[in-house]
């Protein structure tokens, strides 16, 4: 069990990229202070390329509200070597975070 | 995975979350209501530490249960998978349900839940060594070990305060601990004749044995001093 920081600057939407290796995502920890938009990922295979994550042909955003648990054992991340969480969407648009937040994001 | 009767949860008279729910070695796959129960839906609060407790929710949405009483509801999917500790508040955030007796869930999986002050009393005869408390886990989350001072008080004397509730590092493993000081959470507390303290904040200890220290001043001018040992110890994975 593992309880890895993704840090979203003020005025960005893009976190910093972290590599989970093998873990299995089960969750995110939602900074108090974050500012309202859905959480989207970004993935990568070898740590330099990203691409948005998809799923059913629909790019992956997941519901999030500030200070909870957001479960993400639904969520299909078998075979990510590396992260990146984003504020909003691509698809809908991203949101700049108002304050510098940090994503909990927990693995086994 | 087939549930069994693992342990049980109590929201207490007067409150609406249990304690919380060590899942680290297991899975909650189902509760059994109790048999008086205020309120009709259930919801969840997770942490990874145990000590920071946070509001559950699955795409957005609290995750939330209708639960009557004396009735066995099924975790559907699992959806604390991954989650090591858990509470279970009656009602919602917004809309808590005060329980007004205690409401005790049998846990149906592989669980165990954290009773802090379970089998963690010593007696006190007299000052001086009391004994050895059993092994506490190393977690964040800790423990209360409780001293039970009674049969050293004469009629009518009370213990007014407690001077320390220390610990100290005595081995034999060859581990030290830097700071031990800062294992105490919060401060010791006086009920009757019973004096408690929540030992905690443990990250990377493989094993350790301390000394605990306690002295306390009673209402006759009193100011016994007493000592015990606590093994603490990491949790098996």
């Amino acid at each position: 069990m593992a309880n890895i920081p993704f840090v979203i600057q003020a005025g960005q939407s893009l976190s910093n990229a972290v590599s989970i290796g093998a873990s299995q995502v089960v969750g995110v920890i939602i900074d108090p202070n974050w500012t309202a938009a859905g959480l989207s990922v970004l993935a990568s295979a070898n740590g330099v390329d990203f691409f948005s994550v998809q799923r059913s042909g629909n790019e992956l955003v997941e519901p999030v509200n500030a200070n909870k648990w957001a479960d993400l054992s639904k969520c299909d991340f078998s075979g990510i070597a590396s992260l990146k969480l984003q504020s909003g969407s691509l698809t809908n648009g991203l949101v700049n975070q108002t304050q510098t937040v940090t994503l909990g994001l927990i693995t086994t | 995975m087939n549930g069994q009767n693992v342990g049980q949860a109590t929201i207490p008279a007067g409150a609406s979350v249990t304690a919380s729910i060590d899942l680290t070695n297991g899975a909650l796959l189902g509760l059994i209501m109790p048999p008086a129960f205020t309120g009709t839906q259930l919801t969840f609060l997770a942490s990874n530490d145990g000590l920071d407790f946070r509001d559950f929710e699955i795409h957005g949405n609290a995750y939330t249960e209708t639960a009557g009483v004396n009735e066995w509801i099924v975790f559907t999917d699992n959806p604390f998978y991954g989650v090591p500790y858990l509470k279970i508040r009656s009602g919602t955030l917004n809309s808590p349900s005060v329980q007004q007796f205690d409401a005790t869930f049998q846990l149906i999986g592989t669980v165990q839940t954290v009773e802090p002050n379970a089998r963690r009393t010593l007696i006190a005869d007299a000052p001086g060594y009391i004994g050895a408390w059993p092994s506490m886990q190393a977690t964040k989350e800790g423990d209360t070990i409780t001293a039970d001072l009674t049969d050293c008080l004469d009629v009518g004397e009370t213990i007014s305060s407690i001077a320390y509730f220390v610990l100290s590092v005595v081995g034999p493993y060859g581990v030290t601990d830097p700071s031990p000081d800062i294992r105490a959470l919060g401060t010791a507390s006086i009920s009757g004749g019973l004096v408690s303290q929540r030992f905690g904040n443990w990250q990377a200890i493989p094993k350790i044995l301390y000394r605990v220290d306690i002295q306390v001043a009673t209402s006759t001018g009193n100011s016994p001093e007493f000592f015990g040992y606590l093994p603490v110890v990491m949790q098996p994975s």
